[in-house]
């Protein structure tokens, strides 16, 4: 009779699993970049035209934000971004990921700059050690320059407030 | 026949060397484990086709780097290795023998034990 | 139009109306419950016609032909375009089902009437359950009037072409014909027995919708090959995966129940191979239409509609599994087979095939599995289904070459293995020379499969020879059809994964490129103008000694939503295909372009082709069966 019952046992397990699978979103692939340093890959300041590397902002909690001016997300994105910046006051560093940096100059002018440097990665070098699939991608880099957030996407007031604002006051009140 | 046969060989070799191949190899094995690696790797843009099928830009700059590494005679593991730390396992459309896929790839051989056992349950060897 | 999709919506509230009202009034006689049974299917069937009409009308005041359909599409793919999203084609598979189910309701005077009607039953219940589903969360006859003046967002033009006309219709008949062989089953372990009428009755149902289904794979495997440029056949995408699953089990059915009727003990197999198939089929709608698995082909994702086949799926399930468990003892006879016999070659054959069925299936779900249990997300892909299951169709080949041969009930190893060890050394003797001369290159993989189809080839004539001035019935020769055309399909899939050739270049207007042997020469660039598209269409021309062909490979905007397609072009024959497909283009005059020697392709489908054939020979035997019982 046991015996009998383990194939409709079987099958029970697989439909959990199927339920569990309608809650998952498979398309939704997480960074392998978690948990890990952030790797220091040389590109070039557009601004400053200095070849660094992000070893530079070391020391607090970064966002690392990979845009282009090609990117259409980009656009809705920045005006958070600045206003968020004025209340929260963390260092953003723009990546113009496979662009070209003069076009992204004239966008950031036209759409608003939220960065304290941005940086050109015409190759998509940076990217490709990053893990980045596509634009608007962030990275949240942390004081010893650990990446505990990535999100794919542009970022929204939500986004923001929920996941890393947390993260940042977490790490702020380990100093106190 | 050898005037025609030389023209021949001239012909092919110039329409060959004309024709700008994407990814040139110098050897043969080469050639091949590109091939064998970029079917194996998930285009993570187009989450269906593997690097070989995708055009998306993203999957030719991983051709690039990965054309690169094996010109530079980097072996598949080595290559994997780069890509997974990159992106993660998913990037493997082949899984990778850990723990957490044992049961995967161990799967199909109990699979046909069990057959045997049905087997052996509903037969008789006596006349 | 409005008011035929409303009345669309009004014939699926009455075909639910009447089948509650079977469901709760008593049954003391069939008579009744049949009737309204068959309204019911018939109201269905009336509801999908109201939906196509609503698109061959252009009414795009309901919302799902607005999502499909445009203005500009031609007539028949309008047609196709009814099932082209999730709404239309659960309704499809729904006046399916009721198809089925009438065509079985005038078949009921050679059942037993209790079964009969336990049958007509089931059908209800699983019928009712899709009617539910569809009024309550896919209704295609939804209307929307916030756009007035729309011309339609059009079909995806993935899906405009001749092989989309038949391989979803194809692929339902499939899946939604095992429906009825669930319900024989169910209606036999209610009953507690199933006689040799019901069985036989049976036959021709599981051969139907295995012909269908192997039709539609084939179809839509070619139809991909054509569509999307990349010249792949297979990929194992979970909705492909979803067709195999059910057509493996299918087979193991259709294997069983031929010898359900003589030999008992096969019984159990056949109810259970039964249960399963339909369970599949319907695992697979759920797969598809619930984003629980990112697929190409997957319809837009809804957990809730996800939810409630998942539920449906689990309660048919449970119910099937309680009674197999608690009445499947009253089926079947224990009597053990004799090892070595025709029994017990095709028992090993469906215990290979459930096997397959088994890994197609673990891996489908690994992925799923893995997330669920948080541990991080990983691929299962085409090197993992093809290095699991080459292995297991080896061992396929080799008990199909050797069971064609084998006596029922009993016979003599040693004659039979003498006889097979003398076929499999002339296979191995044909392999090689073909290999050595065709390919120049012995791989031990390669010749290991060729060998083993060529074995099965070889075994089928040795078989037809021994028959030669016999007369052949008709399930004879369904049967060498079927198994014929699985072996061509295996070595066409050997030759072209193992030999085939890809160039991926650069072109100028007039430069040529070689590929194997064949010189292709890019010849000239034309703009292109199609009834709902244009683009650019390129003349290459394709020389080797003694032989020419022209191919006309495009590149197609289409004009709404400017999606970009490539329809590659193919030069093909029995032996070889080249394929052409444009890439992008560099510059002013260049393009990259995609070539592709495909050796042995055409071999798949034409395996294909004659499994259908066979299937088909032998649904008509059956046919002939029936009506010759019934006059006699």
């Amino acid at each position: 009779m046991l015996k009998k019952m383990i194939p409709m046992g079987v099958f029970l397990v697989v439909c959990g699993f199927l339920l569990r699978g309608l809650q998952l979103h498979p398309q939704e692939m997480p960074s392998a970049q978690l948990g890990k340093a952030i790797p220091m890959v040389d590109v070039v300041d557009v601004n400053t035209l200095k070849s660094c590397n992000l070893s530079h902002w070391l020391g607090q909690p970064i966002l690392v934000h990979f845009f282009a001016s090609w990117c259409e997300n980009c656009t809705d994105e920045m005006p958070i971004l600045i206003d968020w910046r004025q209340t929260h006051h963390v260092t953003i560093i723009g990546v113009d990921y496979k662009d070209n940096p003069e076009e992204a100059k004239q966008w950031l002018s036209l759409w608003g700059n939220a960065f304290v440097a941005f940086l050109d990665d015409n190759q998509g070098q940076f990217g490709l050690n990053l893990g980045v699939v596509a634009t608007p991608e962030t990275f949240l880099v942390d004081e010893q320059g650990i990446v505990q957030y990535r999100h794919q996407g542009p970022l929204t007031p939500e986004i923001l407030t929920r996941e890393i604002e947390p993260r940042i006051q977490q790490w702020s009140h380990k100093h106190v | 026949m050898s005037r025609r046969i030389l023209t021949f060989c001239i012909f092919f070799i110039y329409t060959s060397c004309y024709a700008e191949v994407k990814y040139p190899f110098s050897s043969k094995t080469q050639e091949a484990q590109f091939t064998h690696l970029i079917t194996e790797l998930r285009c993570m843009v187009c989450h269906h086709q593997n690097l070989a099928e995708s055009e998306a830009p993203l999957a030719l700059d991983m051709k690039q780097v990965i054309y690169q590494k094996v010109s530079a005679g980097e072996s598949d593991s080595e290559i994997r290795t780069f890509l997974t730390d990159r992106y993660g396992d998913v990037i493997l459309f082949k899984p990778p023998f850990k723990i957490m896929t044992w049961f995967l790839w161990l799967a199909p051989v109990l699979f046909i034990f069990f057959g045997i056992a049905v087997f052996y349950r509903h037969v008789r060897v006596e006349k | 139009m409005i008011i035929c999709s409303q009345w669309g919506l009004l014939l699926l509230l009455i075909a639910m109306a009447l089948l509650l009202g079977v469901l709760i009034l008593p049954k003391k006689d069939p008579v009744l419950p049949t009737r309204l049974i068959r309204i019911a299917c018939i109201s269905v069937i009336l509801s999908y016609l109201c939906l196509s009409i609503c698109f061959l009308s252009n009414d795009f005041n309901v919302s799902y032909v607005l999502q499909h359909s445009s203005l500009l599409l031609p007539w028949y793919y309008k047609c196709c375009a009814v099932w082209g999203g999730h709404e239309g084609s659960i309704l499809l598979w729904m006046s399916i089902l009721s198809m089925w189910t009438l065509v079985l309701s005038y078949q009921m005077s050679a059942l037993q009437p209790d079964f009969g009607l336990r049958v007509l039953i089931v059908l209800a219940v699983i019928l009712l359950g899709l009617v539910l589903f569809v009024v309550f969360t896919s209704n295609p006859f939804t209307l929307q009037f916030g756009e007035v003046a729309s011309s339609g967002r059009d079909l995806n033009p993935l899906l405009q072409d001749p092989g989309f006309l038949l391989h979803p219709p194809m692929l339902y008949l499939g899946y939604v014909g095992y429906a009825i062989p669930f319900a024989f089953a169910m209606s036999a372990l209610w009953l507690g027995q199933i006689d040799n009428q019901a069985l036989r009755l049976l036959k021709p149902w599981a051969m139907l919708s295995w012909c269908c289904l192997t039709f539609g794979i084939t179809l839509g495997s070619w139809w991909a090959y054509r569509e999307l440029g990349w010249g792949g056949f297979w990929f194992w995408d979970p909705v492909e995966n979803a067709s195999v699953m059910p057509w493996l089990a299918g087979t193991a059915l259709l294997h069983a129940v031929i010898i359900s009727e003589k030999q008992k003990t096969f019984i159990a197999w056949t109810i259970m191979l039964a249960i399963t198939a339909f369970a599949l089929s319907l695992m697979g709608t759920f797969l598809v239409r619930s984003g629980v698995l990112t697929s190409v082909h997957a319809f837009a994702v809804d957990p809730k509609r996800g939810l409630y086949i998942l539920v449906f799926l689990m309660v048919m399930m449970t119910w099937a599994f309680v009674m197999y468990i608690s009445r499947a003892h009253h089926l079947f006879v224990n009597k053990p087979l004799y090892w070595f016999s025709r029994e017990s070659g095709i028992l090993i054959n469906n215990i290979l095939l459930f096997v397959m069925m088994l890994v197609v299936l673990l891996g489908t779900l690994y992925p799923l599995i893995i997330d669920g249990l948080g541990l991080g997300k990983i691929s299962v892909g085409a090197p993992y289904f093809n290095e699991t299951l080459f292995p297991i169709v080896l061992l396929l080949l080799l008990m199909m070459g050797l069971v064609i041969q084998v006596k029922w009930l009993k016979d003599d190893y040693v004659a039979v293995l003498k006889r097979a060890g003398l076929q499999l050394l002339i296979a191995f003797a044909i392999a090689m020379i073909w290999l050595t001369l065709e390919f120049h290159v012995l791989k031990p993989q390669v010749l290991l499969a060729l060998t083993l189809s060529f074995w099965v080839i070889v075994s089928l004539c040795f078989s037809l020879y021994q028959r030669w001035h016999s007369p052949k019935s008709l399930s004879y020769w369904a049967m060498w059809s079927a198994h014929i055309g699985f072996a061509l399909s295996i070595i066409g899939i050997t030759i072209t994964s193992t030999f085939g050739v890809e160039q991926d270049v650069k072109m100028q207007p007039k430069e040529v490129v070689t590929v194997k042997h064949y010189q292709v020469q890019f010849d000239k660039e034309y703009p292109l103008k199609g009834p709902n598209y244009h683009g650019t269409e390129i003349h290459f021309h394709i020389k080797k000694e003694g032989f020419q062909s022209d191919v006309y490979p495009q590149k197609r905007i289409y004009d709404v939503g400017n999606m970009v397609m490539t329809d590659a072009d193919i030069s093909y024959n029995l032996w070889r295909d080249i394929y052409v497909a444009l890439g992008s283009p560099i510059g002013n005059t260049d393009w990259s372009v995609r070539l592709y020697y495909k050796p042995m392709i055409r071999w798949i489908w034409l395996g294909g082709i004659l499994m259908t054939l066979g299937g088909g020979l032998a649904f008509l035997n059956y046919i002939r069966l029936y009506f010759g019982k019934k006059v006699c």
